[in-house]
Parts: structure tokens; C-alpha cells; sequence
């Protein structure tokens, strides 16, 4: 394990946690993407303060973090922690029987405050309807234009 | 393995066996180095085996707030049934009934099914009324299913009743009339009884015994302060201070001849009251381990500090004073280190176990020849 960071165990775990929360709902991929990103940058989405900084462009992560999702749920899935099956939708995911009392023995500040955010997330957009989704999508993806200007701003000079 | 139970044997009213006393070990147990591992990991790995003993231990800790607590049924190879009483009418009144097989992984609502099942048949068959708890207990918890189910008891009689109609491999082992009658039952019964305890209320639970320390490696709970030595010696200090007596009356048998002229003694007097002083604050070491460690860790230590200071006090001395001081210094240079106590004590707590020994009549320190 080279760097922990981003990688499939550490965005599996992020995962997983959406999918308890949802539970027993079924999720595919891009709802958890949208929710994943949802749950690090929940300020933007109005809602408890964001667990990552807000660096500039972060709507940049949406296009990488599809592979990352996928990864980080095979890994879950090895482990036992999570389900998936093709339906008529897609292939979705969802939380095995060992995954809420496995999630339990995280005891750390971060784990709490990502369960926290899982939580909020669920509740906000777990349930919304595909159009609404990509409404909502389409909303962050709107933040690149400030984003953008926020970054020039900061450094001073026109890029 | 088939997780069926079977109904109670010989189809007779179940059994109810004590607790066994949870096992001590022989040994001092050593504080092994390592990164600490929190007492719920450890939990979810524990083995069949492993479980039961900790559930034993666990049922120490429930104990305090019944009347008493038995086990349910034999002692299976997957852990065991705690059935706790509210009165002395054992299972003729409210009592709790706490589910804690070893199950591999989160119980399900397949796991929890035939559970049920058994204890409607058991009050159907009037060996017992309903339990006012019906608590699932596993060392990995229920599983998220099982836990929505559980937290909706409405939901929870629709399933159990769904599940019973449809006449799965659980409800073969009874006949039609009494799965009628458990359906009757099941229909009026308030499924709020069913309940889970989670692995953090099994611990709150754990750590109020003498056994949390030992298991999970944890540092010991704070002591108390130690009391005053009182000003006239209690009956059962005895012993140690006539031993004590003997040793100022050899000095000086003028004015030493019994504990109040030695009091009053200059020298000796202040000599005395340290030693009573040392012999109060082991005592209130003993009953310390009492509550915080298991039975015979303190026997243990009070041991290795007998082996430690005998061949000191057999060797010859000039006086039974000599003796005492040969002894006493003795006791506080001994490595007592494996001992998880040790930890807790001062220099005043190992001299008074000497005194200790000296009550038990295993020290002393005028010989009646000499």
C-alpha cells in the first residue's frame, strides 16, 4: 500500500458507508459518484461544513473519481462488504448483512465525521429522482466558472 | 453446521445451569508491549470458545442488576443463553432472556427466526412466561436486515408471521398444532421484546466486572484513597501485632509488654504505627483487586513476595527487630514487575503484606527459641 490516499480501500470505505446509510436501497454508479462527491464537498451542497478543503477546480475530481468509485467497490465486494448485480438500470450496488456491524468498529474522529456526512448525504440526494440528479449535478458543475475566478483572484495576476 | 436449534431435549421444560466461574490464570500476566487494540476488535475475532468464556465473565456483570442469573439450556459448542430473573420466581415471573450464541457473522433475520420460534414454543408449552427482553447478543452484531427489522416491531410480527406461514426448514420441527398456537401467541404479542445489544453496551457492561483489565489489557481503574489505621487495633489485626509486640518486648521488656505501652512508647510507638499504617494500605490493595482484577491476582502477588522474603527471615538474626528490617527491606527490592498490581502499589503496600503474611502465620519475626 504505497499511499492510502484516494486509493480503492480508502474510497471503498467512503463508499461503503453511503450504502449502509442507504440501505436496503440500491445504488448505481453514478449516484454514488455524485453522492461521494456530495459527501467531501457537502458545504457546496449547502450542507455541513465540507470534510476536504475547498481547493479551486474540485469539480475536476467528479472526472477521475468514476474509476475510483469503481475500484474501491471491487474492493468491498471481495471483502464481502458489498453486493452488486446487473439489473435493468444498470449493474447497482448495495451493502451485505456483515457491513453495518464492520463499519461499527471504526473509531476514529474521521470515520465519525464521515458517517456524519454519509448520513446528511442520504438524506439530501439518496432518494431524488434522475432528472433532479442531474439538476443537481449540473449545479456543482456550475461552480467551475467561480471556482475559476476564485483562483485567479487568490493569485493575484491573469493566468 | 445447521443453525436450527433443536427444541429443548427429550421436547421437556428447559434446563437452567449456574454460571461456571469464570477461569483465573496460574500465571502473573504480563503487560505485553504492542499497539493497543481496541477491546471491539477484539470482540469480532473472538473465537466459539473465546465468546463463551467472555460471556461468562459478562454475565458477572449483568448479575449485579438482577435477582439472579442462570444459564438457559446445556452449554452449546456456539456459546451460551443467559436467562436473567427480576424475582426469585425464577422463569414463573419477569425475567430477560439474553441470545448469545457465536454466530461467524452479523446475525440475520435466518439466524433469528428459529430463535424465536423456540421461545414462543417454550411459552406455549408454559415451561416459562414471555420474557420482558428478548436480547440478541453476537460478536458481530446483527446485520443491517435484522437491525431495521428490529427497530420496527410491527414490521418485525409481519415477518415472523410471513416466515412461519411459509413453513421453512425452521418450523419442521414442530407440529401443526403447536405452530398454530404460536401463531395465536406471536399475533398479540408486542415484538418490542425483541432487541439487540450492541457490542458498546456489552463492554459498559464488561467493564464494570474484575475481568475488563485482565482481558482487554486495559491500564486498572484508579484506587480509592486508603482509609485511617483506627486508634485500637481490630480483632483481626491480632495476630501481626502481637508478632509485632514480641519484637519491641525483646528491645526493651521493661516498658513493652502489651500493644497500649508500646503506643505510648517513644521510639517504638511511631515504629508500630507505620507498620499498622502499611498493613491497612495492603488490605485496602486486596480489596482493591477484588473488584478490579480476577480472583487470585492479588493471592499471586502476595505469593511471589513470600518466596521472595522466607529465606530472609529463616536466615539468623541478631534480634527479631533485625529480622523485621532485613524483611522489610527485603520486600521492597524484589522485582515484582510482572504483576499487573504492582502497577497500583507503593513501598507501604509491600510491606504490609508481610504484615499480611505475618497475620496468616507465614512470618515471624521472634522466633519463640531465640
Amino acid at each position: 500500500m504505497s499511499n492510502p490516499l484516494n486509493s480503492p480501500l480508502e474510497v471503498g470505505m467512503r463508499v461503503l458507508m453511503i450504502l449502509v446509510e442507504a440501505f436496503p436501497a440500491h445504488l448505481d454508479i453514478n449516484r454514488l459518484v455524485l453522492l461521494d462527491h456530495g459527501l467531501l464537498h457537502s458545504a457546496d451542497l449547502n450542507g455541513p461544513e465540507s470534510l476536504h478543503p475547498p481547493i479551486p477546480v474540485r469539480v475536476g475530481e467528479l472526472g477521475v473519481k468514476r474509476q475510483h468509485i469503481e475500484d474501491g467497490l471491487h474492493v468491498m465486494i471481495r471483502a464481502g462488504l458489498a453486493e452488486m448485480s446487473p439489473e435493468d438500470s444498470g449493474i447497482e450496488f448495495w451493502a451485505s448483512e456483515s457491513s453495518e456491524s464492520f463499519l461499527k468498529l471504526l473509531e476514529s474522529e474521521y470515520a465519525r465525521a464521515l458517517h456524519d456526512r454519509a448520513h446528511w448525504v442520504v438524506e439530501e440526494l439518496g432518494a431524488v429522482d434522475g432528472a433532479r440528479l442531474r439538476e443537481r449535478m449540473r449545479e456543482i458543475s456550475s461552480h467551475w466558472a467561480e471556482e475559476f475566478e476564485v483562483m485567479q483572484h487568490e493569485s493575484g495576476n491573469d493566468i | 453446521m445447521s443453525l436450527a436449534t433443536q427444541p429443548h431435549a427429550g421436547g421437556g421444560a428447559p434446563e437452567l445451569i449456574d454460571f461456571p466461574v469464570p477461569v483465573v490464570p496460574g500465571s502473573p500476566a504480563p503487560a505485553l508491549p504492542g499497539s493497543p487494540v481496541p477491546p471491539a476488535h477484539r470482540i469480532y475475532f473472538y473465537s466459539p470458545d473465546e465468546w463463551e468464556v467472555f460471556i461468562t465473565e459478562w454475565a458477572t456483570g449483568v448479575a449485579v442488576s438482577y435477582r439472579q442469573i442462570k444459564q438457559l439450556g446445556g452449554s452449546g459448542d456456539r456459546g451460551v443463553d443467559v436467562a436473567a430473573f427480576k424475582t426469585d420466581r425464577g422463569l414463573e415471573d419477569a425475567w430477560d432472556c439474553f441470545q448469545a450464541k457465536h454466530y461467524d457473522g452479523s446475525l440475520t433475520v435466518s439466524d433469528a427466526f428459529p430463535e424465536m420460534l423456540k421461545i414462543f414454543h417454550g411459552v406455549v408449552d408454559a415451561f416459562y412466561c414471555l420474557p420482558d427482553r428478548y436480547v440478541f447478543v453476537a460478536p458481530r452484531g446483527c446485520g443491517p436486515t435484522l437491525n431495521r427489522l428490529l427497530s420496527k416491531p410491527t414490521d418485525l410480527r409481519k415477518k415472523f408471521l410471513e416466515l412461519l406461514d411459509a413453513r421453512g426448514t425452521a418450523t419442521r420441527q414442530y407440529d401443526e398444532q403447536a405452530l398454530k398456537s404460536i401463531r395465536e401467541l406471536a399475533e398479540t404479542t408486542d415484538f418490542s421484546i425483541f432487541q439487540s445489544l450492541e457490542l458498546n453496551e456489552m463492554l459498559d457492561i464488561h467493564r464494570k466486572t474484575q475481568y475488563f483489565a485482565a482481558r482487554f489489557g486495559t491500564a486498572l481503574p484508579a484506587r480509592p484513597p486508603v482509609e485511617q489505621a483506627p486508634e485500637v487495633p481490630a480483632p483481626s489485626e491480632a495476630i501481626y501485632v502481637r508478632k509485632l509486640v514480641d519484637v519491641y518486648n525483646e528491645q526493651d521488656p521493661a516498658s513493652c509488654s502489651d500493644v497500649e505501652s508500646v503506643a505510648a512508647h517513644a521510639k517504638h510507638g511511631p515504629h508500630l504505627q507505620r507498620q499498622r499504617e502499611a498493613f491497612y494500605s495492603a488490605e485496602a490493595l486486596r480489596l482493591y483487586a477484588r473488584d478490579s482484577v480476577p480472583d487470585g491476582t492479588y493471592e499471586l502477588l502476595q505469593d511471589d513476595v513470600y518466596i521472595g522474603v522466607i529465606d530472609t527471615a529463616e536466615a539468623n538474626h541478631s534480634s527479631g527487630l533485625a529480622r523485621l528490617r532485613a524483611v522489610l527491606t527485603q520486600s521492597g527490592q524484589l522485582d515484582l514487575g510482572a504483576h499487573t498490581l504492582i502497577s497500583m502499589s507503593n513501598l507501604k503496600d509491600r510491606q504490609g503484606i508481610c504484615h499480611q503474611l505475618a497475620n496468616a502465620d507465614k512470618l515471624t519475626w521472634v522466633e519463640v527459641d531465640e
